[in-house]
């Protein structure tokens, strides 16, 4: 390859400043010895291996079996681990149930607070911070930039997940999904639709046989 | 724990010294305890390296939307939930030089602007409050 032209490295050009704060805080830390690389390879290695499957394994079951879901209501962690998931280290998860008559959306808006271990790492807009101050000012318009108008008689309920908390929110389940299986059902439930931005929708076989 | 679920709070207005996690949107607000989650480490400490000792009860706030934001544009039943530490908590029937709860905002408001003038609270500094 030819390397006899001047210009700088690109990979320099196109680091982030935070890339770069955070490389330069973990050559820190490691020559300080608070940390060694591979603690830090493997957190990485277990955030990035995280999905929202997990959140919607949850939310499936809670939909077919009423006595899960009242136990994913009263313990998240005991309830995930019912299924074999990991619900993570602290901080502990707290489940709540959008009904016919309350929504709920999720935002942490002192910086990026998600429930990581159950909907793997949060997308990018959660963390700007048009969504973090608008979600809680302006809700309602904020569901609708994201399509979702909600009906004036139904409460929104905002969580800012402030402190030790991370909320997951149980979406309502689709109309028209009463013959799915819970593998089906949790192919539904979107990682937007467990923060409260969007509802599940039903597949078109459904919705066209309903 | 000093609250009980269903008890009327309001959060201290004082100024963000540190890494506070009570975001100054509901700072002076009143709410009610819709849940305790429980005893946690203080954050304002352990973020420096302390033991976050005492532990601090950690509560579930829910707050009426038209209550935080004037000019909410929502609907009225629409509320916002907060975790708010203990020690941001007081008793809203103690905070009765504040009479926020029924009457208009502003008036609500002012005498305590004064109070934390004179308190010299106007003047402290605010290392790091609400988005950061």
């Amino acid at each position: 390859m030819d390397q006899d032209h001047d210009h700088e490295p690109i990979a320099s050009d196109a680091e982030l400043p935070a890339a770069a704060r955070a490389r330069a805080l973990e050559a820190l830390l490691v020559e300080k010895g608070v940390l060694a690389r591979e603690e830090i390879h493997r957190s990485v290695d277990w955030l990035v291996s995280r999905s929202r499957a997990d959140g919607a394994r949850l939310v499936a079951r809670a939909w077919v079996d009423p006595e899960f879901k009242a136990r994913l209501l009263a313990d998240a962690r005991a309830a995930a681990a019912e299924l074999g998931l990991d619900a993570g280290p602290a901080p502990r998860v707290v489940a709540a149930e959008n009904t016919d008559g309350v929504h709920h959306v999720v935002v942490c808006t002192l910086c990026s607070c998600y429930p990581r271990a159950l909907l793997g790492p949060p997308p990018a807009w959660y963390k700007s911070l048009a969504y973090r101050s608008r979600a809680v000012s302006d809700p309602r318009r904020v569901l609708a930039e994201f399509g979702l108008e909600l009906d004036p008689d139904v409460e929104l309920r905002v969580l800012d997940s402030t402190a030790d908390i991370r909320y997951l929110v149980i979406p309502r389940r689709p109309p028209g999904t009463e013959g799915l299986g819970e593998d089906e059902l949790a192919e539904l439930v979107t990682r937007d639709s467990m923060i409260g931005v969007a509802v599940p929708a039903a597949p078109a076989s459904a919705t066209a046989d309903s | 724990m000093r609250y009980r679920p269903g008890q009327l709070v309001r959060v201290r207005d004082a100024p963000s010294v540190g890494h506070v996690r009570t975001p100054s949107y509901v700072k002076g607000k009143a709410g009610r305890v819709e849940r305790v989650h429980g005893v946690f480490g203080n954050p304002e400490s352990l973020s420096y390296g302390g033991d976050g000792l005492p532990g601090q009860p950690l509560y579930l706030v829910r707050f009426e939307q038209r209550e935080v934001w004037s000019g909410y544009a929502g609907s009225a039943d629409d509320t916002i939930y907060v975790d708010v530490y203990e020690h941001w908590l007081l008793p809203a029937e103690n905070a009765a030089h504040f009479p926020g709860i029924g009457l208009s905002h502003r008036f609500a408001r002012w005498p305590r602007k004064m109070l934390r003038i004179f308190r010299g609270g106007w003047l402290a500094p605010s290392l790091c409050s609400g988005v950061k």
